[in-house]
């Protein structure tokens, strides 16, 4: 006896709408998904320029296209900032005050923050250069 | 003569299965790996940091970029006016917080003298947003 062959299933769906929307959403996120890791940095300012003029033992860092320039005009370079940071200042008790010159970038002052507040922290503080603290 | 016969057409459907594997694939991945983030006013360049910090983006983002201007919750500001739109904006708050957006090439000055301005509203806490490296 001859059987006849099953008749084959029809899609019901058809796929290319599917596909359509698929790239259209793969596109979107293509396009506007960042995949950057970010971080932050927390800044703590001079609580105002006669408190910082209060303390005694403080010392003007000033950021710099080139590094960091001392109150004595030494220019620490940025591959050097680790090694000064940890001989000079480390076990002191001296208020840093940060500012910067106007060859400095935000990116210079990155790396200087992110090098002196693990080790200073509450002791390193912000000025803009109007607030520039003068010798006692 | 003999003729070849043409080549049997394929079930096109089929051949499109495997596509529609890899595009799922693929949109599966960006939703999940990535973050979509509402473009800021202008374009901002962040500065590099090495260190590795959670952070909290809810707060309000203060934008400055590599020319110095500045734009706080998608509205230029002067700087002579900064000062009293954040006093404004954080008006009774018990820890005000603030994420500065600066690009890496603006002069670091510049974000000084924000920071200094904002010095006055009591207990504002500041974050300076970087890309990890």
């Amino acid at each position: 006896m001859r059987l006849q062959e099953a008749p084959r299933r029809k899609n019901i769906i058809s796929l290319t709408p599917l596909i359509d929307i698929v790239f259209i959403l793969l596109v979107f996120f293509m396009l506007t998904s960042s995949f950057n890791r970010q971080t932050s940095l927390d800044l703590q300012q001079a609580e105002s320029s006669q408190a910082t003029s209060d303390v005694q033992n403080y010392r003007v860092l000033t950021v710099t296209g080139e590094g960091l320039l001392l109150e004595d005009k030494t220019l620490i370079t940025p591959e050097n900032l680790d090694v000064w940071v940890n001989s000079a200042i480390k076990d002191g008790d001296d208020i840093m005050v940060l500012t910067a010159d106007d060859s400095a970038v935000v990116q210079q002052l990155m790396v200087v923050l992110e090098t002196l507040k693990p080790v200073l922290g509450d002791r390193l503080s912000l000025a803009s250069v109007s607030d520039e603290v003068e010798e006692p | 003569m003999k003729l070849t016969p043409p080549p049997v057409r394929q079930d096109t459907e089929e051949n499109v299965l495997p596509l529609i594997n890899i595009v799922f694939l693929l949109l599966i991945f960006f939703m999940l790996a990535g973050t979509i983030e509402a473009p800021d006013l202008f374009p901002i360049e962040l500065p590099k940091s090495v260190q590795s910090a959670d952070v909290d983006k809810s707060p309000p983002q203060l934008l400055i970029n590599a020319d110095g201007e500045i734009a706080f919750q998608q509205d230029r500001l002067d700087s002579d006016r900064l000062a009293d739109r954040l006093k404004l904006e954080f008006n009774g708050q018990a820890s005000p917080m603030l994420i500065i957006k600066a690009d890496m090439a603006t002069p670091a000055k510049v974000l000084l003298d924000v920071v200094n301005q904002v010095g006055d509203i009591p207990g504002l806490r500041l974050t300076l947003l970087a890309d990890k490296q």
